[in-house]
């Protein structure tokens, strides 16, 4: 029995999918300290080496039709290791969505509010991120096209408020950096915005009519990388190598922006526009986790979870790292290696599993 | 200790009310029974049932053959036609008898027979059971009753003229019909009827309320709404449990969608051609005896900033005015939140001249700015509740002495900023500009300007973020609230942000039930 029973569609999952890619935009920062001025590269490639493992979980969906990511496990892989195995998944988005909450608690303290608490942050962010996982998919889905298309009119916006500002040859020299650092860059661009959306092996489950479910998917992931693509080729067009020496790339360029010394601050905007995405990327990782700890546990509703587990969050996101730059070194180093069989391994060990078992069969109903 | 005694007392209390009840049922009971084909004793039921009520008239009298036939007529002074009691029945009975009593076909013991042959009015009732006579007979119809026959006849004479259908107050226009609906039912039924002539249009009639017996329409085209919107009105209007319902409110309140919302999820309107435009899109309305209010269901959030002179204007200032009323609506709920967080938060972002403006406006405040747009706004809210609530010319002065004095006088005495009264002023006059959503601009108001209070900036952005997502949540009737924005709906998005030409909008939207999948 799945917990969640509302219903999406297809296209929604489109925008599912795109928004929450664009909730990834801020940490593009994480690699510009070791892609540099070849950003824009790594993006690409790190959408082309993951696209294969997205299909594979498209695939799946497609596969095990109205069953989530914790049913599957069960399925494929027997009571006992497929519990073992949702476990992992329960951990990874609990831990990637206390990092992301603490993203933006670290957005406000350093940038806009910096006198607030830092745990108020949290803790308000968490509860608002609370309140709309509460609401279900259906609520998400309906609005996610508004979170789309908030994103790609700050990043289209804010491209062409910089043009004048541009210098293309900032791109320049092409190749110049170590492999071992530009295959650094591809692994996060990897793990960090595509890979992630192995989470929606969540949420696809609650799709009503399938069929475009892969086509959608990867519309929805080339929206989302194109967003992340424009803020990268803005932001070293803009600011060159010295992109490398700000805390946030992103919010240094857009502090640019001076149209007859009337339209200034726009940092402000890109404030919202990332308060905005982080929150909905976060309210996916959320619901996520949710359902999926409700799956695994064989609650009838995740409603009774939400709020202890927006507490533990917040606990997590506080006390997790010493620092903004603490945050940022393990998340470069340490912290995307976890995650690496949850994205990479798994669901295409899961597909094959199921191919040779033939699952999930005639016989689905009576396993489920 | 006290809280069982108190359960106890409650308990007690409840009993009683119970047995109460119940006694109240069986007095019902008495009036489920047939009639008597002895008028004396139908005559002393009716008056026990009644209490011997005084302004209840019991007129007997004798007619037909030689007078021997006896009869009776009972009804309500205040509520029964007493010239047309005597011109149409009283007359006819006494007077018209006469002829007919050597015509072998009529018969004055039978009440059929008096009502073919000697009753000239049209809207008549005949009634076997006491309880559908007191129903009648307190509705406002005359009650005969005649000697030797188990029925009464209920004849509907109605006393006094219902108020002339004018504008109405609420909802005036400079381009468009001037009527609107009144109090009484039929005639708001036939104003629209007027406005559309199809045997498509079906009126429904239920009766609500257990003790005013209220008169509650469903209307909708059969072709046009889709069977599930009008079962589901069906369903909500026959579960309602009240004593009585006298005014659209009432019904509104126990049939929407989430009863914790500070958004409508029912429209209301008084003007027909609002509710006609709104049926033709597969809507169903519920007009309500009584009341100028008609209900239209279902709603969406959009229509809210659509107003009926957008159709009948041409379509370029109709999509500026539409978008003009968006933006008083964000103004209205958001300008004091976005001015307190901006000088007490985000100081940096304010351009330096207007930055020192607001500074120098400042400087003798005493109050925090939180405290001073809030007690602006308290004020604010004082002087329309006064002005609402007080006869028109008094009620204006109100406004001009409040607004003006009032905003004058407390920036002379250095406790209120000017910029401050700006923003409270147009925040105010925002609020008037999409009045279907006033409540909610009110109440969000408050919520984000206390939010901006305590976390500037990133508290509203969650403010409206959990806005955005209840407003996602909400249905009216199986149509998600935001619909068409969200779900994304291509066709509807013609009548939204923009009107488009009327040439372009062939679709009826409603009928779709604006299903997730857009």
């Amino acid at each position: 029995m799945n917990v969640e029973k509302g219903k999406i569609s297809d296209r929604q999952l489109l925008f599912l999918i795109a928004g929450f890619v664009q909730g990834s935009a801020l940490l593009i920062d994480f690699t510009i300290g070791i892609t540099e001025h070849q950003t824009w590269m790594v993006i690409l490639a790190g959408l082309a080496v993951t696209s294969p493992f997205i299909l594979t979980c498209a695939v799946l969906a497609k596969r095990f039709r109205g069953m989530n990511l914790v049913q599957i496990n069960d399925m494929v892989y027997g009571r006992f290791l497929g519990k073992v195995i949702s476990v992992y998944y329960i951990f990874f988005f609990l831990m990637t969505l206390s990092f992301n909450i603490r993203d933006i608690g670290e957005l406000y303290a350093a940038f806009l509010t910096p006198d607030t608490p830092f745990i108020f942050l949290l803790a308000v962010f968490a509860a608002t991120c609370a309140y709309a996982v509460a609401k279900g998919v259906e609520a998400l889905a309906r609005v996610s096209h508004l979170f789309v298309i908030t994103g790609i009119f700050v990043v289209s916006s804010t491209f062409i408020l910089l043009i004048d500002q541009m210098e293309f040859s900032n791109f320049l020299p092409m190749f110049d950096l170590p492999f071992i650092r530009i295959f650094q860059g591809i692994h996060i661009m990897s793990a960090i915005p595509f890979g992630e959306t192995v989470i929606f092996l969540m949420i696809t489950g609650c799709l009503d009519k399938t069929g475009h479910e892969v086509r959608n998917t990867f519309a929805g992931l080339l929206i989302g990388a194109a967003s992340l693509l424009a803020v990268a080729v803005r932001n070293t067009a803009v600011l060159g190598k010295t992109q490398t020496i700000w805390t946030s790339a992103t919010f240094q360029s857009i502090r640019l922006i001076d149209i007859g010394t009337v339209l200034t601050r726009m940092d402000f905007l890109i404030g919202v526009a990332q308060t905005v995405l982080i929150f909905f990327k976060c309210c996916l990782f959320f619901y996520a986790l949710a359902t999926a700890f409700a799956q695994l546990l064989g609650l009838k509703s995740y409603l009774p979870l939400v709020l202890p587990l927006a507490g533990i969050e917040v606990i997590i996101a506080a006390t997790v790292f010493q620092s903004p730059i603490d945050h940022a070194s393990i998340t470069q180093s340490a912290g995307i290696i976890y995650s690496v069989p949850l994205m990479f391994v798994i669901p295409p060990l899961t597909l094959l599993i199921a191919g040779i078992r033939g699952l999930p069969g005639r016989d689905r109903g009576e396993e489920t | 200790m006290f809280r069982y005694i108190f359960k106890k007392t409650r308990s007690s209390s409840l009993k009683k009310e119970n047995n109460h009840k119940l006694q109240g049922v069986g007095q019902g009971n008495v009036c489920n029974v047939p009639l008597s084909s002895d008028l004396c004793k139908n005559l002393e039921t009716i008056k026990g049932i009644l209490h011997d009520s005084s302004d209840v008239t019991v007129h007997e009298f004798n007619f037909g053959h030689d007078r021997r036939s006896r009869g009776a007529l009972v009804f309500i002074n205040s509520l029964a036609d007493k010239n047309e009691i005597q011109k149409n029945i009283l007359q006819p009975l006494m007077f018209g008898s006469l002829l007919l009593s050597n015509d072998a076909d009529m018969d004055f013991n039978s009440i059929e027979s008096i009502r073919k042959n000697l009753v000239p009015i049209a809207d008549t009732l005949i009634v076997a059971l006491l309880s559908d006579l007191v129903g009648n007979l307190l509705a406002g119809a005359v009650i005969l009753l005649i000697d030797g026959s188990k029925e009464a006849l209920a004849v509907r004479v109605g006393k006094g003229e219902p108020r002339a259908v004018d504008e109405p107050a609420t909802e005036a226009v400079v381009r468009g019909p001037r009527e609107g609906f009144i109090e009484d039912v039929n005639v708001n039924i036939a104003l629209i009827r007027r406005k559309i002539k199809v045997p498509d249009l079906c009126v429904e009639k239920l009766v609500i309320g257990e003790k005013s017996k209220t008169d509650v329409y469903i209307i909708y085209f059969k072709s046009v709404a889709a069977p599930e919107l009008v079962e589901e009105i069906r369903r909500r209007l026959n579960s309602i449990k009240i004593d009585a319902v006298l005014e659209s409110g009432y019904i509104e309140q126990f049939i929407e969608d989430n009863h914790w919302s500070i958004f409508p999820t029912i429209s209301n309107t008084e003007k027909p051609d609002k509710v006609v435009a709104k049926m033709l899109e597969g809507r169903a309305a519920i007009l309500v005896d009584g009341t100028p209010f008609a209900l239209v269901a279902p709603m969406v959030f959009i229509e809210s900033f659509q107003s009926v002179e957008d159709y009948y204007s041409r379509l370029f200032l109709a999509s500026v005015m539409r978008f003009v009323r968006i933006l008083s609506y964000i103004i209205s709920a958001l300008g004091p939140a976005i001015y307190v967080a901006l000088t007490v938060f985000h100081q940096e972002l304010i351009p330096t001249m207007l930055l020192i403006s607001i500074a120098e406006g400042r400087e003798r405040v005493p109050f925090p700015a939180i405290l001073e747009a809030s007690l602006m706004l308290f004020v604010f809210d004082i002087l329309r509740e006064a002005g609402v609530r007080l006869p028109k010319p008094v009620g204006q002065t109100v406004g001009i002495v409040g607004a003006i004095v009032l905003g004058e006088a407390s920036v002379q005495a250095g406790l209120i900023s000017p910029i401050m009264v700006i923003v409270v002023s147009t925040t105010a006059i925002a609020s008037f500009a999409v009045p279907a959503q006033t409540d909610s601009g009110t109440i969000l108001r408050y919520i984000y300007l206390a939010l901006a209070g305590i976390a500037g900036g990133f508290g509203v952005i969650m403010g409206l973020l959990v806005t955005l997502v209840h407003l996602a949540s909400l249905r009216s009737f199986g149509t998600p609230y935001l619909w068409p924005v969200a779900p994304l709906n291509l066709s509807g998005l013609k009548d939204t942000f923009i009107r488009m030409p009327l040439w372009t909008m062939s679709k009826r939207l409603y009928n779709e039930k604006g299903s997730d999948s857009g």
